[in-house]
């Protein structure tokens, strides 16, 4: 009965826990896919306000050629003339001095703009305007003569046709600031906190943002973005658009379905695999453990390999149906006015063009003629290093996934007027939701390995409910240290080695990976290996401070009571020492009042340069070593030397050994683990020190303290490479780890079991 | 008869070095507390001068006003009486798994541990720092006692500890129907005081001293802690010299009152270590 129980409990727990393994799963992969939806909508944004900003500009262009000539007004307006809604030419003042047989409209709402003009330096400014319920463009200039030409266009409709053809949006211009504004086609109807609240928030973080509403009872998000008027300092307007919850909901819901179909078979499969495990096990007793075993993973091997599908492959493929789909919208959208561009500009103007761009959107831009760059905001070495993953055409578009210094890229080219554009979208966002939903997969795949573990042994030893409790109870107590190692130590040095395989800081999103590049830098690293050699020669105190405190320890030894003091003093930097005294010992050091050189003077030695000087200023370090690390290694030795049986001297004296060969015969030998437990700890220790030289010497002079650890901090902390750091931190591992293995052998077995 | 004075005065010069010796470990912490009252001008004098022409507490008084001194002591005694709690209930609980508790993988588990205690630190800074980054945890006191709180070493002293304990006295408290809950903090915890008291003054005195972690994971002056602080103005107020061993010393009385007060733990412990005690 009791067995049953708990057969009963643990099929539940293991159902249960990949049910919620599955659920987490989900509720993670859902937010990061609207997070992913979210952010590629706010870039379709910025693609419809690039569209805009390209408008004015070429408008701006035309009406150049007025900067030095007022006399081409003529031209200028015939050039203008299929879209033209009203021109009217004005003095300083305000009065209309020509209509070129334009009526003025009813409403003409540019008091705003028509004062802005008159202060402004003489060149076009364009912009967006609401006239009659109906948005134009407006553009002006105030000429040499003291004259200022007022031009409407009907052409702002070219945005609204671009959002509904190449973006697929619904564009909503609402004009006016963020307290005041007016719309023209106000669908759907929005309270206006909703609006203010996104409108406050766009114009200060200076990018799209979005917000949740409901459309006819449907969830949907409001996207908005500032536009500012040329000067860029008043905002004139939002574009919005509204995306149905429907939008992507194709790619998201086939996430789902899979997830939730692999949650209840795989957690029905382990059930019942375990109930079947249970019943073999019960018929054949002497089933062997690596059976067992085997039957047990397979119990939980449906559940690990949907997950792993899910986080290796499918999740990618969601995302990259959602990227490369608005990178074909973006892309198409900034083509369209490329070729505008071209047809009433060429390469002069193709440099503003990318900054535009540039500023606008975050992507790269190339633009080449008969293979040679005209223009890019990329160096010139990075297009050469272009490196091309995979590429399919698409009518007269060829666009593919390209590798751009290490980060994947979106790329689409197109051929326009012998011209060759091509737009490069950061997958970096992409990659990053990927490794996020990966690393969490990995965790629950490590969580079911174990409990593969658990649910052998259980089923192996239903029999004795005994020790099933002793084992629950012995790993509940050790349960806090164990996540704690886990989590701090086993976890990191496996992550170690999946960052020292990438490029990675904290301030850039981009984190690719990057194969042996780090190792490989590293070893032609002169620095680097400066800093191995440094510390290297650093760790040299350890045998020294060994040394001396060994003839301390067998002098402190005899001294009784005197001993007890002499021991404290002598502890004290051990557990005291840290930059309060670095402080003071860069005094002691000072080359011209300082202690030491003092004291040294005293016997007619000249004054060092401690610090100051390369040869010194690592020796000053192993004296800061020695002093710090002398009592805690004279302690460990003394209670070494009280731990030695006194029978072994007297039987030595007996057989009249004299005292050298005692210590020789006799103590050394019996220190052998202590001196090990000693060498091991101090060497590792010497190989992280780094409060002395971040305080005294940041590593100098010319790099003669650079030791390895205060190098890692630097790549780390200060050039922001924390991938590079990681290899760093690898080899340096390495090294020990072997350092060590070196020294365990050379003191032989029996002075380390001692420890086990 | 010139034999036995030849050895008393091999002794007595041995003894006068050895005293000598334990001065010149004395000497950085003389030097801080006696140039922390000096003008500057005295600094700069030879021969050096140990006593100061006339106390100068202004070095005080300027150095406690410069930096909210009184927030970096409040922190590092926060963080370090946090840490010594935490780490003593997780790393004695363990301890009794280890040392008490019989299961099967316990000598896999020891063995394991012991291994990441050789485990250099560097190695698993870069990625705790990233994991700390990523939990938005930078800045925060969080970030400062939670990677804190193992302490193998620490476990491993427990451990060896307990295994000495006879194994009787656990028994009459099973027969009464203890829990082994109870039986771990009703028993065993109390008979542990000594290992207790070894490892958290360790932990304390690391704890107060620790500067690497703090520097890589607080930005805010509101989250610093004293050895951080002592840095920052050191590189701030490089030429005020004897404010900043004002500052030395505001950092070292306290560990070294505490030193002096559980020096006989801290010897204990170490004798612990040197793995004859079994």
């Amino acid at each position: 009965m009791r067995r049953y129980k708990t057969l009963v409990g643990l099929v539940v727990l293991a159902g249960l826990l990949i049910l919620s393994a599955f659920a987490i799963l989900n509720i993670y992969a859902k937010s990061s896919f609207e997070e992913f939806t979210a952010e590629s909508e706010a870039a379709l944004l910025k693609s419809l306000k690039l569209n805009y900003q390209n408008l004015t500009a070429e408008i701006d262009t035309k009406l150049n050629i007025l900067v030095d000539n007022p006399g081409s007004v003529n031209e200028v307006i015939q050039s203008l003339s299929d879209e033209i809604e009203y021109v009217g030419l004005f003095d300083y003042s305000g009065n209309l001095l020509r209509d070129f047989g334009y009526s003025s409209p009813a409403s003409l709402s540019s008091s705003l703009f028509f004062e802005n003009l008159t202060f402004s330096s003489g060149y076009p400014k364009t912009e967006m305007t609401l006239i009659d319920g109906r948005a134009y463009i407006q553009t002006g200039i105030l000429m040499l003569d003291d004259t200022i030409l007022l031009v409407v266009l009907d052409k702002f409709d070219g945005i609204t046709d671009k959002a509904n053809s190449i973006y697929e949006r619904m564009l909503n211009v609402y004009f006016g600031n963020e307290d005041d504004f007016a719309s023209l086609n106000a669908y759907p109807m929005l309270d206006y906190e909703t609006l203010n609240s996104l409108f406050t928030k766009t114009m200060n973080s200076q990018k799209p943002e979005a917000e949740e509403i409901s459309v006819e009872d449907e969830k949907a998000t409001l996207n908005a973005i500032a536009v500012y008027d040329s000067d860029n300092w008043e905002v004139i307007g939002f574009f919005t658009t509204i995306t149905e919850s429907s939008e992507w909901s194709e790619e998201s819901r086939s996430m789902l379905i899979f997830l939730w179909i692999s949650a209840f078979s795989s957690s029905v499969f382990a059930m019942l695999f375990l109930y079947l495990l249970f019943r073999r096990s019960q018929s054949s007793i002497k089933m062997k453990r690596s059976v067992r075993f085997l039957l047990g993973f397979i119990a939980y091997l449906p559940a690990i390999i949907l997950f792993g599908v899910f986080a290796f492959s499918l999740f990618g493929d969601s995302l990259s149906k959602v990227s490369s789909a608005v990178a074909l919208k973006n892309a198409k959208g900034w083509f369209s006015d490329a070729s505008s561009l071209l047809g009433y500009e060429s390469e002069r103007s193709l440099k503003e063009f990318v900054d535009r761009s540039k500023r606008v959107l975050s992507a790269s831009f190339i633009i080449k003629k008969d293979d040679n760059i005209v223009v890019s905001n990329l160096s010139e070495k990075r297009i050469a290093n272009l490196e091309i993953m995979n590429s399919f055409n698409q009518n007269d578009m060829e666009s593919g996934k390209a590798k751009v210094n290490d980060v994947v890229h979106t790329y689409v080219k197109k051929n326009i007027d012998g011209f060759e554009f091509t737009i490069l979208f950061e997958e970096t966002s992409r990659e990053n939701s990927i490794l996020s939903i990966q690393f969490f997969s990995i965790g629950a795949i490590l969580v079911l390995l174990v409990m593969v573990v658990v649910s052998t042994f259980i089923i192996s030893n239903i029999e004795s409910q005994t020790l099933i409790n002793r084992t629950l109870i012995g790993y509940g107590f050790l349960l806090p240290a164990l996540v704690h190692l886990v989590w701090w130590a086993v976890g990191p040095m496996g992550f170690a080695l999946f960052l020292a395989f990438r490029r990675w800081s904290i301030v850039d999103a981009a984190k690719p990976f990057v194969g042996f590049g780090n190792f490989i830098e590293l070893f032609s690293d002169l620095k680097f290996w400066n800093a191995m050699k440094n510390t290297a020669v650093y760790s040299i105190y350890v045998p020294i401070g060994m040394f001396i405190s060994l003839l301390l320890a067998i002098a402190v030894n005899k001294l009784g009571k005197l001993s007890i003091v002499l021991r404290v003093l002598y502890y004290l930097p051990v557990v005291t020492a840290g930059v309060a005294t670095t402080i003071v010992w860069r005094w002691i050091f000072n080359r011209d009042f300082g202690v030491l050189n003092f004291i040294l003077g005293l016997v007619g030695i000249k004054s060092i340069a401690w610090l100051e000087s390369p040869q010194f200023a690592l020796i000053s370090m192993m004296i800061i070593g020695i002093w710090s690390a002398i009592g805690s290694q004279l302690l460990i030795f003394l209670a070494g030397l009280q731990g030695i049986p006194k029978d072994f001297y007297d039987a030595a004296a007996v057989d009249g050994a004299s005292k050298p060969r005692i210590f020789w015969k006799i103590t050394l030998p019996l220190l052998k683990p202590t001196s090990l437990f000693v060498l091991v700890t101090s060497v590792i220790g010497s190989f992280q020190v780094f409060t002395p030289i971040y305080v005294l010497t940041q590593g100098g002079p010319l790099r003669s303290t650079d030791v390895v650890f205060y190098h890692i901090w630097q790549s780390a902390w200060v050039d922001m490479r924390m991938g590079y750091a990681a290899a760093q931190s690898w080899i340096l591992f390495l090294l020990l780890a072997a350092l060590t293995l070196v020294e365990f052998k050379l003191f032989g077995k029996e002075s380390w079991q001692a420890y086990f | 008869m010139n034999n036995r004075f030849f050895s008393i005065f091999v002794k007595v010069v041995i003894m006068a070095l050895l005293i000598l010796l334990g001065l010149s470990t004395l000497l950085p912490y003389i030097l801080m507390i006696s140039f922390s009252f000096m003008a500057e001008f005295e600094m700069y004098r030879l021969p050096p001068k140990l006593i100061p022409d006339v106390l100068r507490w202004e070095n005080y008084v300027e150095m406690w006003q410069s930096q909210p001194w009184g927030r970096y002591i409040f922190n590092t005694l926060f963080i370090t009486v946090a840490v010594l709690i935490g780490q003593i209930i997780l790393i004695a609980m363990g301890g009794y798994a280890l040392s008490r508790l019989h299961f099967p993988g316990r000598d896999f588990m020891f063995k394991l541990f012991i291994t990441f205690m050789l485990l250099p630190g560097v190695v698993t800074l870069i990625p705790g720092f990233i994991i700390l980054h990523s939990m938005n945890w930078v800045d925060t006191y969080w970030a400062m006692i939670i990677p804190a709180l193992g302490n193998i070493w620490g476990m491993f002293l427990m451990r060896q500890y307990m295994l000495s304990l006879p194994s009787s006295i656990e028994d009459a408290a099973r027969i009464d129907g203890a829990s082994s809950w109870q039986i771990f903090w009703k028993v065993i915890m109390p008979l542990c005081k000594p290992v207790v008291a070894t490892v958290g003054t360790f932990t304390f005195l690391a704890q107060w001293r620790s500067f690497f972690w703090p520097l890589i994971v607080t930005r805010s002056k509101e989250m610093r802690v004293i050895e951080v602080g002592v840095a920052m103005f050191s590189s701030q107020y490089v030429t005020n010299y004897p404010a900043q061993m004002a500052t030395a010393a505001l950092s070292s009385i306290p560990m070294i009152l505490i030193y002096i007060f559980a020096q006989k733990w801290i010897v204990q412990g170490i004798r612990l270590t040197s793995g004859y005690d079994k």
